[in-house]
């Protein structure tokens, strides 16, 4: 039996492991950035009404490096998302209005 | 989703008008305005801190030359208790950073237009006193080091 890469509750979304389970902000932040809105919103039309579940359920989890993977591949698409509602509610593009690309900033350090 | 992360953030990152009732040390939002979001403090010339609930930042400004500057911003944020927690502060992390990509690219183009010619001068309002102080102090500073190089 192959192993499920996320929780139970979620798998029905891992067909969007391979593209938005990322493995640090740089990178989350490059996805936003290249992306076409229609991906973004994709994206966000499949995640967010699954989101206060996801919650809920990682609210129970402890957040470290001893955490199964199913839950850490769940909190990268959390994470993932968490980088696309500017771009959903307040731009209508992937970038800010009127502002630099993200990779004018250099991220010298970020949160595990 | 602003309101998700909020839900499930460790304390109140910015404002939820529950400023009141934190857990604050005295010296922080002093008069317990229930609108808090952040006490901001300029240590002059070139640092800043924002200190919120569960959250602080700081803005470090470098010069490198006449129309240049090395911006340097640092997000501090407590070790997660949970991965919903988590979250959460990349949440507020992505917020603040788009403000950022925002604010900055302003200023950029306020400095070209600066170096171009087009804004010859900048008209502080009476708000902003402090800005007034500092530009008049840095003014001081610049005319005392020429002073002192053609001595």
């Amino acid at each position: 039996m192959v192993e499920s890469r996320l929780p139970p509750a979620f798998v029905d979304l891992e067909t969007h492991l391979e593209r938005w389970a990322l493995p640090n902000t740089v990178a989350r932040m490059q996805a936003r950035d290249s992306a076409n809105m229609a991906d973004i919103e994709a994206f966000y039309g499949a995640l967010v009404p699954r989101l206060p579940a996801a919650l809920d359920y990682l609210q129970g989890i402890a957040y470290g490096a001893e955490m199964a993977a199913c839950a850490r591949n769940l909190v990268d698409l959390c994470l993932s998302i968490a980088e696309i509602p500017p771009a959903v509610e307040w731009y209508g593009q992937p970038r800010v209005i009127d502002g630099y690309a993200g990779s004018v900033l250099t991220i010298t350090s970020e949160l595990p | 989703m602003q309101g998700l992360a909020y839900r499930y953030a460790a304390g109140d990152p910015i404002t939820a008008g529950r400023a009141r009732d934190l857990p604050l040390p005295s010296g922080v939002n002093p008069a317990r305005s229930p609108d808090w979001a952040v006490d901001v403090s300029v240590f002059f010339p070139n640092f800043l801190t924002a200190i919120g609930a569960n959250t602080y930042f700081t803005h470090q400004m470098w010069p490198l030359a006449v129309d240049a500057t090395q911006y340097e911003m640092t997000y501090y944020f407590p070790a997660p208790a949970t991965a919903a927690e988590r979250f959460a502060q990349e949440y507020f992390f992505v917020e603040l950073r788009d403000l950022l990509i925002e604010d900055l690219n302003t200023l950029e183009r306020a400095q070209a237009n600066v170096m171009n010619g087009s804004i010859r001068e900048f008209h502080f309002q009476d708000h902003e006193v402090v800005l007034r102080l500092h530009n008049a102090t840095i003014r001081q500073w610049l005319k005392d080091a020429q002073a002192n190089t053609s001595a």
